[in-house]
């Protein structure tokens, strides 16, 4: 049983750290980086490397839409390797040296922080990190300096922005110190009610004590959310209908856009959550999520839109026959 | 979404274009919007934030990274860790707006986490210090003032 699954996709907790001595990514060189992915990779023990430096870009957008690398690490130029190990993935020259992140499906905030530290006490012991007492570990960009954590959470709330409630919970967490996001990133639209909720302050407050915060302030939405998927039960058949119908279109469709997609996996999740679509579980659900996302899709060919929405149709029917 | 336009990358930049009436959408990845020139700059708040600062000597650079102080200012961000020192003063206005003016509290590397934890219990000492003063408990602060003499002999 994964914890919260109904509202909390995933959580994910980054670090940044940069390595003295050598310069940040914007004036680094490709032997730089590759000694920088080598020392990296010396002091992470059991960790799975895959070079990206000449990755194929399509392959790259693929590592993209499966949450595997940012996409600005797709399109780096310079010499850059992932290294895996679980859940633990290390991007190494990045816009920092080194972003280590651990992304856990559910809210795992405790358990996500806790795997962190262990490859972070790895770097921080193994490695001359760039850091000074008063402005903590020295980032590329100002913004990440202090503890240069981003702690956050992918959550679906999709009763709280149908009720209009959600507006009121958004200028709230800009005040308490967190931002609110759509799914890939930073400027994109909300798109299938997924919201990324993380700290926006990395300076003053200790690790511990930021994840402990947005645990509290997540653990007040879910139950937030709960209750207006509650309202839109109790409202009755004209008000779940439209989940339970947004399953059929999914499941019988013979081609789909990626924007219908979103939209419809939205209303099904919802239906799974209140209970009126019980023949599919989150963990197809959400798999699906990634496998239609067209570079996926694609594998590796060169697709016209027309193609693609065909397929796209077929992976998901096969998925929920 | 891919790109409209090299249908390569995942599309980023969404805009739409009304010019007399007649609309048209855009989807593009972060290279073609730049090479696309949209009519409007990336935004560079902190590069702005800057430029009240000016350096105090014209021609300094840092050593590590051959970086000047309109590079950063250009940029937004700086070349290495060592611009922070190099550049203290000129940057220290715009991250004490950023950070409210907080110091780093947590995580650090190896040295520094033991300095950081002498230095936490030597607060907590002067902390009861005060305290036992306030309770007038005098016996128990001429020993806790002991202790801080020794733990600071100690961290120098």
């Amino acid at each position: 049983m994964i914890k919260d699954i109904d509202v909390v996709l995933s959580t994910r907790i980054r670090f940044a750290r940069n390595i003295k001595d050598y310069p940040f990514a914007s004036r680094l060189d490709a032997t730089s980086c590759r000694e920088i992915i080598e020392k990296v990779e010396a002091v992470l023990c059991g960790f799975e490397k895959t070079d990206l430096t000449d990755t194929d870009p399509l392959k790259a957008q693929c590592y993209v839409e499966a949450h595997r690398i940012s996409p600005e690490f797709a399109v780096s130029s310079l010499p850059h390797a992932l290294l895996e190990k679980g859940d633990t993935r290390v991007m190494v020259c990045e816009e920092d040296h080194i972003r280590l992140q651990v992304i856990k499906r559910g809210f795992e905030l405790d358990s996500a922080f806790a795997e962190a530290c262990v490859s972070d006490d790895a770097l921080l012991s193994g490695l001359r990190i760039a850091y000074d007492e008063e402005l903590g570990f020295l980032t590329h960009c100002p913004t990440n300096l202090g503890n240069a954590m981003r702690a956050s959470v992918m959550m679906f709330l999709p009763a709280l922005a149908m009720t209009g409630e959600l507006k009121g919970i958004v200028s709230q967490l800009s005040k308490l110190g967190f931002t609110i996001r759509g799914i890939y990133g930073e400027g994109s639209e909300a798109q299938g009610y997924l919201y990324q909720i993380s700290n926006s302050e990395t300076m003053g407050l200790t690790e511990e004590a930021t994840v402990s915060r947005l645990g509290d302030v997540v653990t007040q939405i879910i139950g937030h959310e709960r209750n207006a998927r509650e309202r839109i039960k109790a409202a009755g058949v004209k008000a779940y209908d439209p989940l339970c119908r947004a399953f059929g279109v999914l499941k019988y469709s013979c081609t789909m856009t990626s924007k219908e997609f979103i939209g419809l996996y939205a209303k099904v999740r919802l239906g799974v959550a209140i209970g009126v679509v019980n023949e599919i579980g989150y963990e197809t659900l959400d798999s699906l999520f990634t496998a239609v996302m067209p570079c996926t899709l694609a594998e590796g060919e060169r697709l016209s839109e027309a193609q693609r929405d065909k397929k796209r149709a077929e992976v998901i029917k096969e998925k929920l026959t | 979404m891919l790109c409209s336009k090299c249908h390569k990358n995942e599309a980023s930049v969404y805009f739409k274009q009304n010019i007399n009436g007649e609309v048209r959408e855009y989807a593009l990845c972060p290279q073609c919007a730049a090479e696309a020139e949209l009519g409007f700059a990336p935004l560079n708040l902190f590069g702005s934030m800057l430029t009240q600062a000016k350096p105090k000597t014209d021609h300094k650079r840092c050593t590590l990274c051959s970086s000047d102080f309109s590079e950063i200012k250009k940029r937004g961000k700086v070349g290495c860790a060592q611009c922070y020192s190099v550049f203290a003063e000129e940057l220290k206005p715009m991250i004490e707006s950023i950070h409210r003016g907080a110091k780093h509290n947590g995580r650090a590397p190896e040295g520094y986490s033991e300095k950081r934890k002498a230095q936490n219990e030597l607060e907590a000492l002067k902390n009861e210090l005060r305290a036992a003063i306030e309770s007038e408990e005098y016996e128990r602060a001429a020993k806790l003032r002991d202790l801080i003499r020794e733990k600071e002999a100690d961290n120098d």
